[in-house]
């Protein structure tokens, strides 16, 4: 054991209506798949939206895009799938009992979706200086295109949801820091850190999808 | 303790691969998007929609990938779990094409409607059954 406080972790108990570990393992995964099956859902209609917005107002995206720094996109991006690698391996970490491990990990990828949204901020200062706002709160200045400021809805609606599924995810990985400071993770438990990856890698997938959408394609 | 361990056991060289796998399908995305294809001498050709598919198609590669290994897809004992996931593209599926009805369509009913997709063949017909029938 890694840490100095391995002695004082307690081992997991099983919950008094599951049968054994697996049982709750899988209970606990399925839960999660339903999840991820609503969030698909609810992400796969926004991208669907957007190619359909895409197809409809090309000079829109254009122009809209134009105001966009791919380099910051990709920045992100890299951000986000080097987090969904530390992830991935502080659940490898806490199968093996690890447990420092596992928290270094996860403070890597803490700090690295505080970096997504350093970023994601700084992209909205300037979308606001600059007046580039959804609806009638657009007043961006050198636009042909009479549909920009639709480009700018759809900017601000998806990422903002993203951003907000980042805020999530930080907190279910400060929720796995704590719990690891209580219970000794093993290749029989290690429940918490599987399923906060499970949801970090959905993150990413729809990002993997917003980023060319938004600042690729136009 | 006779008991079936839950989940899968992870490969840190998997994980390793997985990682750079999806880093270089992230900078040939960039690099697709970067490709001056509307100077190529094409014009039988929409090279800005094949620059949509080849940034798409390496989004749904990504997408696969992060699916398979980081969601654990690929391990899923489970096929309860596989098909509430992947059912969920099948309802995708049937919006999309719900959406694609939509724009094909929508001119015929209302006139001001100026992008509907054109699913008439570029082909002359009378130019065509001409050139069949001197065969």
């Amino acid at each position: 054991m890694s840490t100095a406080t391995a002695g004082s972790l307690q081992e997991h108990e099983v919950a008094h209506h599951f049968e054994d570990l697996e049982q709750e393992f899988e209970s606990h995964r399925f839960g999660m798949w339903l999840f991820m099956a609503s969030e698909i859902m609810m992400f796969g209609a926004l991208l669907t939206g957007g190619l359909f917005l895409l197809y409809l107002h090309p000079d829109a995206f254009a122009q809209g895009r134009a105001h966009l720094d791919w380099r910051l996109g990709a920045l992100n991006t890299f951000f986000l799938l080097t987090s969904g690698f530390t992830m991935a391996r502080a659940a490898a970490f806490a199968q093996k009992a690890e447990q420092g491990k596992v928290r270094t990990n996860l403070l890597l990828s803490l700090a690295l979706a505080a970096g997504f949204l350093v970023v994601k901020c700084i992209e909205y200062k300037a979308k606001f200086h600059h007046g580039l706002l959804p609806g009638n709160a657009f007043h961006g200045a050198g636009f042909t295109s009479p549909h920009a400021h639709i480009f700018f809805g759809y900017y601000f609606v998806t990422t903002g949801l993203h951003a907000l599924h980042v805020l999530v995810g930080m907190g279910l990985m400060i929720w796995c820091l704590k719990v690891s400071n209580r219970v000794r993770f093993t290749r029989a438990y290690y429940t918490p850190v599987e399923m906060a990856g499970i949801y970090w890698a959905l993150v990413d997938l729809v990002w993997i999808f917003l980023f060319p959408l938004l600042y690729l394609v136009g | 303790m006779d008991m079936e361990l839950p989940g899968h056991t992870y490969s840190f060289k998997v994980l390793g691969q997985v990682y750079v796998s999806l880093i270089v399908l992230s900078a040939l995305m960039v690099g697709f998007a970067m490709l001056p294809m509307e100077k190529l001498p094409i014009d039988w050709l929409d090279l800005h929609l094949v620059k949509r598919l080849l940034i798409l198609g390496v989004a749904v590669a990504m997408a696969g990938i992060v699916a398979g290994f980081l969601m654990g897809l690929k391990y899923e004992k489970s096929k309860l779990n596989a098909v509430v996931f992947l059912t969920n593209f099948a309802f995708l599926l049937i919006f999309l094409l719900f959406v694609l009805a939509d724009i094909s369509f929508r001119g015929a009913m209302d006139p001001s409607f100026t992008k509907q997709l054109n699913w008439k063949s570029p082909v002359n017909a009378e130019e065509g059954s001409s050139g069949e029938a001197s065969h």
